[in-house]
């Protein structure tokens, strides 16, 4: 009998959390045009701040409620896919999403634009004819990593004849592949005695990032840069950096502005960011769901600029 | 015949051998393998992996198997940042954090002992309520902004090794005396070698499995306190799929996967002979896919060498 009543307070107990879930969905379901903002990862300040972004549209206007997806890491791609799933069976209005899973995610964002749902991408392309795509010129910002480095190594008294190194947050994944793209390309043009390593890929996970970053820092004496594609990457390549104390032998371009981003470029440990603007991707994706809904004709691609931030720039 | 007698009184001879093997090999192929820098990279990328092992030695000499850890080391690291986020001293938000991961390691106990849940089934269950706690108490976001003083820790040197490996030689110590020298230890093998046949002679099988568990569950914590250090920041995605690599390290290390065969020796000796197999691999630039290969095939080899002995001395 003990067991008969643990056993339902236990089932009890489960049962309740997806009781609170359901109601945020009928409480959302009051005739307010509906947009879902599908994001990469929870567990990064990048797109905790798309998120601000697409709540600040929310609050801007009254008749739109944003509901936030995403799985918990930029890793979980298999996941990614069956939230999208899911948020297209739930019948959102409008879908604003950032994805990893590229060919993956085709199928459903099909199924939501057949049915009418007008879907943006944000940062990353998918191989689909989506209604509109919002994001960093990736290549341009590869490119202006790479004029920010060289500006270091004349600054610094650095020769351009060491080993370029770079820690890249996923393989596969046409944003990282553009940004990379664009830096290679144009250090090449720069400064060509520069050797460049292939790019090292850290499933986007700071440890091993650091991890990456000490075991370069090791193997190759002539190290003179690192440029780090992301946020996680720049997190991990500062803390080895700072670690090793080569802050004035290695220079450390990296993308993105997260709080200990932000901190290794005051401490001069990462001498330039490459910063794009992701909240303007949030709000303005969700404000073209909005034009979309309306029948408004979209430009195919719309770029939310990208800018370079130095320490005197704080 | 003198073979045998002495493989069997120091049954780590066979790693010993290969570890010797491999950084002999190692360190010719590279002049960096067994310089300064490169032996402390290896030993801290090393420590938080090692600590989780001797653990999990003390969980798999007893039949079973904990999937748990990596969720547990998670649950530690975001604990600890938001209480010392929140002011508290740093030594009490370790111990607080270092108690509630022990905590769960009990409950995990009771759970396989009293509920007669198989340890694989209970820990997974465990392994996934964990790694949802801790997405729902940090919001799925890292914890920044902790005290200078608590991420010195990691970067810390003591006689010119890292603070993070002296507390894996200390969890290695003491995990060496409780499985030598104590009743606990002994019961273990007991316990693994026939559970029927150890509670029969009057040993208290419950709380040995709570003791287990408990241990287990506390060196994942401890381990969530180096990373949290390491990384400068709690992040709640930490110590995913680690419990594999733990997994790995302990069986390389000779323990086998039915209980009572095992050494807390063998798991140091495997745990670093992955490491250096990993590391070496960076510093020589072979591509890291290869590496996985190699690191499988010797988690196979390690088994499969163990089988072929025992069936040539029946």
């Amino acid at each position: 009998m003990k067991k008969i009543t643990l056993l339902i307070v236990l089932m009890a107990l489960m049962v309740i959390p997806v009781f609170a879930g359901g109601q945020q969905d009928t409480a959302a379901d009051s005739g307010k045009t509906q947009i879902a903002l599908i994001i990469k990862a929870t567990d990064s300040g990048f797109w905790q701040k798309v998120i601000e972004g697409g709540k600040a549209f929310a609050a801007d206007n009254a008749d739109v409620n944003v509901t936030v997806y995403g799985p918990a890491s930029e890793a979980d791609v298999e996941e990614a896919i069956g939230i999208l799933e899911n948020v297209v069976e739930s019948r959102p209005d409008a879908i604003v999403i950032a994805t990893n899973a590229g060919e993956g995610a085709v199928p459903a964002v099909k199924n939501a634009l057949s049915l009418g749902i007008p879907v943006i991408t944000v940062d990353t392309k998918i191989p689909a004819d989506v209604t509109s795509h919002l994001a960093t010129d990736n290549v341009l910002g590869g490119k202006l990593a790479a004029d920010a480095m060289v500006a270091f190594f004349d600054k610094y008294g650095i020769a351009k004849k060491g080993t370029v190194a770079i820690v890249a947050a996923v393989a596969g994944v046409d944003t990282i592949i553009e940004r990379d793209g664009g830096f290679i390309d144009q250090l090449r043009i720069l400064a060509p005695d520069i050797k460049i390593l292939d790019p090292r890929y850290v499933d986007n996970d700071i440890a091993k990032s650091l991890m990456t970053a000490e075991d370069l820092i090791t193997t190759y004496d002539d190290l003179i840069g690192i440029y780090a594609d992301n946020n996680h990457t720049g997190d991990g390549v500062a803390k080895a950096i700072e670690q090793a104390g080569l802050s004035d032998k290695i220079m450390v371009i990296a993308f993105d502005d997260d709080e200990d981003e932000i901190i290794a470029l005051r401490d001069g440990v990462i001498k330039a960011l490459i910063i794009q603007d992701q909240f303007n991707m949030g709000y303005s994706g969700c404000a073209y769901a909005i034009k979309a809904l309306s029948g408004e004709t979209l430009p195919k691609f719309v770029d939310t600029g990208v800018k370079v931030t130095k320490k005197e720039d704080l | 015949m003198l073979k045998k007698l002495k493989g069997s009184q120091f049954p780590e001879r066979n790693l010993v051998i290969i570890l010797v093997l491999l950084i002999a090999v190692l360190s010719i192929a590279s002049h960096r393998f067994l310089s300064y820098n490169n032996i402390m990279n290896l030993l801290r990328q090393t420590s938080i992996i090692g600590v989780m092992a001797i653990g999990m030695t003390f969980v798999i000499l007893s039949g079973g198997i904990d999937l748990s850890v990596g969720s547990v080391l998670a649950f530690s690291s975001v604990l600890s940042a938001m209480m010392m986020k929140a002011g508290l001293p740093i030594p009490l938000a370790i111990a607080l954090a270092l108690l509630a991961g022990t905590v769960l390691g009990v409950l995990m106990g009771i759970l396989i002992h009293k509920g007669s849940v198989p340890a694989f089934i209970a820990t997974l269950g465990g392994m996934t309520m964990v790694r949802g706690a801790v997405m729902l108490i940090s919001g799925a976001r890292k914890i920044s902004g902790l005290p200078s003083e608590f991420k010195h820790f990691a970067v810390a040197k003591f006689l010119g090794i890292p603070g993070m490996v002296w507390i894996w030689a200390l969890i290695v110590i003491v995990g060496f005396i409780i499985a030598k020298y104590t009743v606990f230890g002994r019961n273990v093998y007991a316990i693994g070698s026939n559970e029927e046949a150890a509670r029969l002679s009057g040993i208290k099988i419950g709380k040995n499995i709570y003791g287990i568990y408990a241990f287990g569950a506390f060196t994942s914590a401890v381990a969530g306190i180096l990373m949290t250090a390491r990384l400068g920041n709690g992040v709640p995605t930490s110590g995913t799929g680690y419990e594999l690599d733990v997994i790995a390290a302990v069986v390389v290390g000779g323990a086998s996967m039915s209980g009572a065969v095992g050494t807390i020796l063998g798991t140091v000796l495997g745990t670093v002979i992955i490491a250096a197999i990993r590391n070496g691999g960076n510093l020589l630039g072979i591509n890291p896919f290869i590496l996985d290969i190699t690191v499988g095939g010797l988690i196979v080899f390690a088994v499969l060498f163990d089988q072929l002995n025992k069936k040539k001395s029946r």
